[in-house]
């Protein structure tokens, strides 16, 4: 029997007073990599938020347990350290602090470990290159100046660097040109292993066609109505929503 | 400690807000037996951020000076200061045409000799001439801190002025630059921190009368406790100094209720083809990047302390000296630890 990694149960959740997800329910083990599709206000930036854990997403209803502890409740920060990531699809810019040193700070406050200096910055290096992004992006301050392209390369060079056990993907792939999805892709492909989970966001499946995918789920107007293997992704691109969603009504 | 002179210091150019009694502050620094400097004539009358009464009190008191001068087309380097942390000290830095200095001088809370440390720096900006003036300080809870600066600054040349206010029981700290030559440029950078019930002051002045002049002033700063700031920024365009241009900005954090934050930007125009601007944001960290950072496991605490120190390390990073650097980010995290 697999291991159960993320359960989600009956959530709903408030983002400024209007509900936005209307009983959520998930699980993720590990080793899999789910999709989540959806037409857009669905919901599906709503529910890794709340996974997540931001502070303006209220849970109103439902719990979600990871490694089968109760974490509705806990911090991002805490739920962090458990080792949930998240690939924001805005992610923030944050000047005077360089890529290297944010990093470097975050990969020791969740190892617990001193991170040694030339080490670190060697394999950062590596991990950089692999997504045919120039190094010197390390030293300047993070996401500052960074094109949309560049701003999700730096988001899978956190996710690659900080190794969690859970990673969720917020439209990574939106903004990005063909050559630099498919690296992209790479790089997810790369992080992927039989010890870590994926829960992917997207509207388009070119990032998909290099990864296994385990499940398809729908979300529409804050439910799952559909959940499927692969072979979902090519009837959503063949066929978009509308009959699944007739279906699901 | 002995008896006070109180001070009249950080005069604003011209009198306004009365009622708010922000139009100088008072500082107390101590009454010693007066040793006084022997300043060489054409440094004098050079006005400062923090006026004439600081003046005195820092040349009457020094005993001597530290004179640097950059003969024509001389570059001097990274020039530090190894008298810092001393009662009183004058620095007088003399650059002639096309030469390029740096000063800096950094009073850390073991270097200052006692219950006060005042620095004054006077420059001579000739015709194309670079310098740069970096005061810093991370002074102990029981000193009294002063940084004052003034400069006349020549042709086509640029002065750069950096004060880093992290520390000591109160601080005043000023600026004042005389923009006289055609095209010449005037930076600042201040970054504050202000906790438990530090007291912070600062006086920037700029005066332009030559055409095409440029300034920059630019002040962050994070409040906690029971801080209470001041800051006065005062661009004066005098008639003449035609297609100049002045921009002042302050970004403030607060994270206290009850810390006390006070901007007075002053814009003085006796010009009509001059464009001066200001600008002021005060505010808490946004939540989008305090959730952003604690998305990638940083508490709170460690979140506003990135937060904060992104906002200096920009400044921090123009310090030449790495001990100095290290020793300013151990004292902000010694200081933002509150988890």
């Amino acid at each position: 029997m697999s291991e159960e990694l993320l359960r989600v149960e009956n959530l709903h959740a408030d983002v400024e007073e209007k509900e936005i997800l209307k009983g959520i329910n998930l699980v993720v083990n590990k080793g899999e990599t789910h999709v989540l599709m959806g037409p857009n206000g669905a919901g599906k930036s709503t529910l890794d938020n709340c996974i997540m854990g931001n502070p303006e997403y209220k849970v109103t209803e439902g719990k979600i347990l990871f490694k089968g502890e109760d974490i509705t409740k806990q911090k991002a920060d805490a739920r962090a350290r458990k080792g949930i990531f998240l690939s924001f699809q805005a992610p923030q810019e944050v000047p005077g602090v360089t890529m290297e040193d944010f990093l470097r700070v975050c990969k020791k406050n969740l190892t617990g470990e001193n991170i040694r200096y030339f080490a670190f910055h060697k394999e950062l290096a590596a991990t950089m290159k692999a997504l045919d992004m120039d190094d010197s992006y390390a030293s300047r301050y993070l996401n500052v100046g960074f094109s949309g392209g560049e701003k999700k390369k730096a988001e899978i060079v956190q996710m690659l660097t900080l190794n969690p056990a859970f990673a969720m993907l917020d439209e990574t792939d939106s903004g990005l040109d063909v050559d630099a999805v498919r690296v992209v892709s790479e790089g997810i492909r790369r992080f992927k292993t039989d010890e870590n989970s994926l829960l992917i966001i997207t509207h388009n499946t070119k990032i998909l066609e290099d990864l296994k995918v385990d499940f398809v789920h729908v979300l529409y107007d804050g439910k799952i109505i559909r959940t499927g293997g692969p072979e979902l992704v090519d009837y959503i691109n063949e066929n978009g929503f509308a009959e699944l969603i007739r279906e699901g009504e | 400690m002995g008896e006070q002179n109180i001070l009249k210091v950080n005069p604003l150019p011209t009198l306004t807000w009365n009622h708010l009694m922000l139009n100088f502050a008072n500082m107390p620094l101590e009454e010693k037996a007066q040793v006084k400097a022997d300043i060489p004539a054409e440094f004098n009358g050079i006005e400062t951020g923090m006026g004439g009464e600081f003046v005195s009190y820092v040349e009457s008191h020094a005993g001597s000076v530290q004179l640097i001068r950059a003969g024509k087309g001389e570059d001097l380097g990274v020039i530090r200061d190894d008298n810092a942390g001393a009662s009183a000290e004058v620095i007088l830095i003399d650059a002639a045409e096309d030469s390029r200095v740096t000063f800096y001088s950094h009073v850390s809370g073991t270097k200052a000799n006692g219950t006060q440390a005042t620095r004054l720096v006077k420059v001579i900006a000739a015709a194309r001439a670079q310098v740069t003036v970096i005061q810093s300080q991370t002074a102990g809870n029981d000193t009294m801190i002063g940084d004052d600066f003034g400069a006349i600054i020549g042709d086509e040349a640029g002065v750069h002025l950096i004060q880093v206010q992290l520390g000591g029981k109160a601080a005043f700290a000023g600026g004042c630059a005389a923009l006289k030559g055609y095209k010449a440029g005037f930076t600042e950078e201040t970054i504050y921190f202000g906790d438990e019930s530090r007291r912070l002051d600062f006086s920037y002045v700029t005066r332009h009368t030559g055409k095409k002049t440029t300034t920059s002033m630019l002040a962050s700063g994070a409040l906690f406790g029971n801080s209470d700031k001041v800051y006065r920024g005062s661009m004066a365009f005098i008639h003449g100094c035609s297609r100049s241009k002045g921009r002042e900005a302050e970004n403030v954090l607060l994270f206290s209720p009850t810390a006390r934050n006070r901007s007075i930007p002053l814009i003085l125009c006796d010009e009509e083809d001059v464009d001066g601007q200001h600008a002021a944001s005060i505010g808490k960290i946004n939540k989008e990047l305090m959730y952003y950072l604690q998305s990638r496991g940083l508490t709170e605490s460690q979140a506003r302390q990135l937060a904060v120190e992104s906002r200096f390390n920009p400044v921090i990073d123009e310090i030449p000296d790495e001990a100095v650097r290290q020793e300013i980010h151990a004292y902000l995290e010694r200081r933002m630890n509150l988890d």
